[in-house]
């Protein structure tokens, strides 16, 4: 009798992560603590550009308890440009010039971090400052070229045409025109960067810490800027506070650490500060989009033409994909036939840019949605008929968007959003709506739908080994910042392998543990690693059914596996469990059974859903508060609800902050003016409303376990879904906001303009 | 964000208290240190010389004289927001009280 084991998958387990963490006893780098460790710090330079003229580091060296004062010159491996930042890369030290407030310029090593600080302040550096690119659209004009070397401050330029293009806006009824922008924002994880390294000069192993979300990339990185094989270098991730996307490209901390470590065959380690958080991690979001959307007097979408501008900060920082992956999102799950999209990706005298949650998916979905609101305002029709009309329908599945590679192959998005509409009941709202406004309150309604693009790019790497007594461990390349992988993998896993979960210890951001692997970014992991868990976890039970074959003198085609339990086919009274099977192959004398596999994957997934919010407006105050949060999300097959919830969640949460909270202001010279949580406001526990989320469980037709990215759904609709809520409670006066966070002051700046002349 | 050094005093009465200002070149009292402890740590402030008031029992006290109630300058807002005698004297104290930070905060 074959007795079926209850499925983990799809179960709503708490983390197995959590019992650690809550009692403190999550080790992160910080807690890292090398025998004569040194501590570093570093000089960054206070202007957004400059030459600089000169660097007197003398009283610095000779302060009690400073090591070493380190800068580029003489060290020619230290004017190298930083390793994985095509075409243009800082050197970790600037010598020449520097591009941003915050470059490092010099480096100080000290026996610990107030002596380091302490001879920071020493360091005498003279600049000759030069004029700072503030704005993308001036920059772009090339007046003032960054740097000569690539002629340019365009660093990447984006260009889609679909059906007619641009032509097609002739055969429009109506063409609305609107210049709309995103501010900058920064994604504050609660654990700063840091990274900690030690030489074993004997074993020539070079052991790095690394708060990053990709040990495999760090490795490649280190080994490319010291010139060092990577198989002697070994990054380990520990515990890591929040990633968001901002831990996961070059920067020069890594690299000096590393250096450091190596060149003085001593122990270094670097925690970047809340400070140092908001002056040296890369941001993102800085966007401004010229928009044309062709519309017919039905409200049937023609044509999209936007031509925009990224501010992209001095340097690459974490890649090109964000303009890109604007482009991508522009026409959101809507059908437009005709797409002229122009984008670029501009060089300025700011912190560089990386990707960071979301990436370019709400900012192009800010794009679409926003158009919509003011089609709709502009042809009298209703900001629900219009994206009813437009959306894509399970019949035109699958459905090219019209963007390259990009085919929307599952779900229902209309029945979604018509399941949020009854949800929320719209008429009821807007009766509540008319009545509250007869008292002087205010109420809006937003309302927004989203696909969620997520992977659709190389593989992941799970390793799984078979340890004494039927222990599993399972090694992936996946790097997990809070996500709860350990949990997840292990449901899938004990699935898979029919074992118990508490006998699988999950192994994640570790090289010594995988040879290969990608990491955790682009909402991926559950996609890569998860179908690569139960692929490993097939590969493993063969090699299982290899070993009972000869453990049982049976043939290997006769041993059957089922319920956990190997046996000879028509002998299931002689079975052997994992930890029977382990026991007795360890006493043949065998090694230890272990698979390693990978899964991988061309093939984008395309997570959906649709968000609706209340708002609640003090006209006097500009203060908006949130009455109802509600989100009707596909997120393909869930292994773990509690977990996938989460994710909506700290998503949305996250979004909130982007769209009315927090904007990183920098002056016309480049200075930051927003460096502390005093200035740049993250939504709190006061500012986050109860979040509804219903589940609509589309599995992807495209990968074997119909997994689908969750991790970005929160916050692709929150900057849209706000403004539209916020305008949607002063409709009776023709309220439009163009610029998202919409911020008490900006509410209160727009509605004085409507007022126009009336109050003095 | 590590301060730089400084000398430390912690006088017990008032007067030693007010003899620490006058003998020690650029001090600063610190008090809950809600302000002046980040602004050390992000390099605003560089004091010779911390005063930490917190020894002075003198002023931690809220007292009743006559119709009038004396309130210590060390009286932390948490004292202000639940002793019955605040409520009583001034109440609407009692009431902003609340709406200052968070409790943890305003035990400091």
């Amino acid at each position: 009798m074959v007795v079926t084991e209850p499925r983990l998958v799809g179960q709503p387990l708490p983390r197995v992560e959590d019992l650690a963490l809550i009692q403190g006893q999550g080790q992160y780098v910080s807690d890292v603590h090398f025998d004569g460790q040194w501590a570093m710090a570093l000089v960054r330079s206070p202007h957004a550009h400059a030459k600089i003229l000169s660097i007197e580091v003398a009283a610095a060296k000779e302060l009690a308890g400073v090591k070493a004062v380190i800068t580029a010159d003489p060290f020619e491996e230290l004017k190298r440009p930083l390793p994985g930042m095509a075409p243009i890369a800082p050197p970790p030290l600037a010598y020449d010039r520097v591009f941003y407030v915050g470059q490092p310029v010099a480096l100080i090593l000290a026996d610990n971090r107030y002596v380091a600080e302490d001879a920071a302040e020493l360091v005498s550096v003279q600049y000759e400052a030069l004029p700072a690119l503030t704005d993308a659209i001036e920059a772009a004009a090339d007046t003032l070229v960054l740097h000569p070397e690539l002629g340019t401050n365009t660093l990447d330029r984006v260009q889609y045409e679909s059906g007619e293009g641009k032509r097609a806006l002739e055969n429009a009824d109506h063409v609305i025109r609107a210049t709309l922008r995103l501010g900058r924002v920064s994604a504050q994880p609660m654990e700063p960067r840091a990274v900690a390294a030690h030489y074993d000069a004997i074993e020539q192993q070079l052991i790095v810490y690394d708060a990053t979300q990709s040990v495999h990339r760090a490795q490649e990185r280190i080994a490319e800027f010291l010139n060092m094989p990577p198989e002697r270098i070994r990054v380990i991730a520990p515990e890591v506070g929040g990633g968001f996307g901002v831990k996961n490209g070059t920067y020069p901390e890594e690299a000096l650490v590393v250096w450091c470590a190596v060149h003085f065959n001593n122990p270094v380690k670097w925690a970047g500060d809340r400070f140092e958080e908001f002056l040296s991690t890369y941001q993102e979001r800085e966007q401004i989009h010229h928009v044309e959307l062709g519309v017919n007097h039905d409200g049937t979408l023609v044509a999209l033409v936007d031509t925009y501008f990224q501010d992209n900060g001095a340097f690459p920082g974490g890649g090109m994909i964000v303009c890109r992956t604007t482009a991508r999102n522009l026409p959101g799950p809507y059908r437009i036939p005709h797409l002229f999209i122009d984008g670029r990706a501009v060089l300025t005298n700011k912190v560089p840019q990386a990707p960071y949650r979301g990436a370019g998916r709400p900012q192009g979905h800010y794009i679409i949605e926003r158009m919509l609101d003011r089609a709709a305002d502009t042809l009298g029709m209703d900001r629900v008929a219009i994206r009813m009309k437009n959306l894509v329908r399970s019949d035109d599945l699958p459905y090219h968007s019209g963007i390259p590679d990009v085919v929307y192959d599952s779900g229902d998005f209309p029945r979604t959003f018509q399941d949020l509409l009854n949800l929320v009941d719209v008429d009821a709202c807007r009766a509540r709506q008319r009545e509250a406004l007869k008292n002087g309150v205010r109420l809006g309604l937003g309302l927004s739908n989203y696909v969620e693009v997520s992977a659709g790019f190389g593989f992941e790497g799970v390793k799984i080994e078979l340890g004494d007594r039927g222990r599993i461990r399972l090694s992936t390349g996946a790097t997990g910042q809070g996500q709860g992988h350990r949990t997840a993998l292990a449901q899938i896993a004990a699935d898979a392998l029919s074992i118990p979960i508490d006998r699988i210890e999950v192994v994640e951001g570790d090289t010594g543990s995988i040879a290969k692997g990608i990491g955790t970014f682009g909402s991926r992991t559950i996609i890569m690693a998860g179908n690569a868990t139960e692929k490993t976890s097939v590969g493993l039970i063969e090699k299982a059914k290899l070993a009972a074959a000869k453990l049982l003198e049976a043939h290997v085609e006769d041993i059957l596996f089922e319920a956990g339990q190997f046996h000879v086919k028509g002998v299931p009274s002689v079975a052997l469990d994992w930890a029977e099977l382990a026991e007795q192959w360890k006493r043949e004398g065998e090694p230890p059974l272990v698979h390693e596999d990978a899964f991988g994957s061309n093939t984008p997934t395309y997570g959906f859903g649709s968000h609706a919010m209340i708002v609640r407006v003090d006209e006097n105050t500009a203060g908006i508060q949130i009455e109802r949060y509600v989100i009707v999300h596909d997120g393909g097959s869930i292994v773990n609800p509690l977990l996938a919830n989460g994710q909506v969640i700290g998503g949305t949460v996250q979004g909130l902050g982007s769209a009315l909270y927090e904007e990183m202001i920098y002056n016309e010279d480049g200075q930051p003016l927003t460096t502390s949580f005093l200035d740049y406001r993250l939504p709190g526990a006061n500012e986050s409303p109860d979040i509804e989320i219903h589940h609509r469980d589309y599995p992807a037709p495209n990968n074997p376990k119909g997994y689908k990215g969750v991790g970005e759904a929160g916050i692709i609709p929150s900057q849209a879904i706000v403004l539209s809520a916020v305008e949607d409670a002063f409709r009776d006066r023709g309220l439009h906001l163009d610029f998202a966070p919409v911020t008490p002051t900006r509410l209160f700046q727009a509605l004085a303009a409507l007022k126009g002349g009336d109050e003095a | 964000m590590k301060p730089p050094a400084f000398d430390y005093v912690r006088p017990t009465t008032l007067s030693e208290a007010l003899e620490a200002l006058t003998t020690h070149a650029d001090a600063k009292l610190l008090a809950g240190g809600q302000s002046l402890i980040p602004m050390m740590n992000m390099r605003l402030a560089h004091p010779a010389t911390l005063v930490d008031l917190n020894g002075l029992s003198e002023l931690t006290e809220i007292r009743e004289d006559g119709n009038r109630l004396i309130v210590g300058a060390l009286v932390r807002h948490y004292q202000l927001e639940q002793d019955p005698r605040v409520r009583r004297f001034a109440p609407i104290v009692a009431k902003a009280e609340q709406l200052i930070a968070h409790p943890a905060i305003r035990t400091r």
